[in-house]
């Protein structure tokens, strides 16, 4: 949610000064945001027994999202697919962004695989901060508000 | 065609990655986890491992963690409840236990909060797109459900 709401807000402001962030392709941008936790899968696969979080890890690693992107964008009409990659790929970085600013006792984020094993970790914020995410959706509910008295702008998500 | 076949190499290329990462992980670790530490316990002891799991009871310096495939004795001064989700790092000693050096807890229920809000946001987010976005079953292709609004797409 917190990734979301991130995403939301950034798209708006960029928005205001390059439009393609604006409109349904906010939505894009959001979804590339998700496709990281396309590893939580590994929590419905441990209630049947099944310990995946290696094998679907790649899903949270950088290389392996923009995998997953290009897959995604390919579902796409052909002359959009190369900006909906973009949105995407654009969606995964603020998913990252926001990422390794959590706290880890296990090591971090393995941002450079396969060039690298090296984990990356800030260890600013705890995973389960819910006043955090409560901020940042009171934000991108306030900037939609602003966006919605603002209907000539192309940012809209009425 | 072409479209296909470029899907086909990035499924490849996603499998191999996937592949290697899963074999190779374990030579990579910071601190071996519960299923290496499972699979060869006695050739962990006095290493420093990482355990995770939720707290099933307490005493005044120590608390037992269920984990995924054992239990384990924790000895921490740290405060934990019965029902917290809790990740160890720490030195492990015979007879499943572990002193602990570093430990994240969080509150089952709020551990428990972080994938219901993934949830309501994915079905949020799944809302707006198919509001915005249709898919075209005949050509296989997913289309804007207003083409040509120069605005709306933001070009």
């Amino acid at each position: 949610m917190a990734h979301v709401a991130f995403v939301f807000i950034v798209c708006a402001l960029l928005a205001l000064k390059w439009p393609v962030f604006g409109g349904r392709n906010t939505v894009l941008v959001m979804i590339g945001a998700l496709l990281p936790d396309i590893f939580k899968l590994i929590l419905p696969l441990r209630l049947i027994g099944v310990n995946a979080e290696d094998a679907l890890m790649l899903f949270h690693i950088p290389v392996g999202t923009l995998l997953v992107c290009g897959l995604c964008a390919l579902l796409f009409e052909a002359g959009m697919r190369k900006r909906v990659f973009l949105l995407f790929a654009f969606g995964m970085m603020m998913h990252y962004a926001l990422d390794v600013l959590l706290i880890s006792v296990t090591g971090g984020l393995v941002l450079l695989y396969p060039l690298s094993w090296e984990t990356w970790q800030l260890d600013l914020i705890r995973p389960d901060n819910w006043l955090g995410t409560t901020i940042l959706v009171g934000a991108a509910v306030l900037v939609w508000l602003v966006l919605k008295w603002r209907p000539h702008r192309a940012t809209d998500l009425r | 065609m072409r479209r296909w076949l470029l899907a086909a190499v990035l499924i490849c290329a996603f499998i191999a990655l996937a592949a290697y990462y899963d074999a190779n992980v374990t030579y990579h670790l910071d601190s071996p986890r519960e299923s290496e530490v499972s699979a060869n316990y006695d050739a962990y002891v006095g290493r420093n491992v990482t355990i995770s799991g939720e707290v099933i009871s307490t005493s005044t310096q120590s608390f037992e963690l269920k984990g995924a495939l054992d239990t384990y004795t924790i000895f921490s001064t740290e405060a934990v409840q019965r029902g917290d989700h809790v990740t160890v790092y720490g030195v492990l000693e015979p007879g499943h236990q572990l002193q602990a050096v570093a430990m994240a807890v969080s509150p089952g229920v709020l551990a428990a909060l972080v994938y219901v809000r993934s949830f309501v946001a994915l079905i949020f987010v799944s809302a707006l797109f198919f509001a915005r976005w249709r898919f075209d079953r005949h050509g296989w292709v997913i289309r804007p459900r207003k083409p040509g609004s120069q605005e709306r797409d933001g070009v």
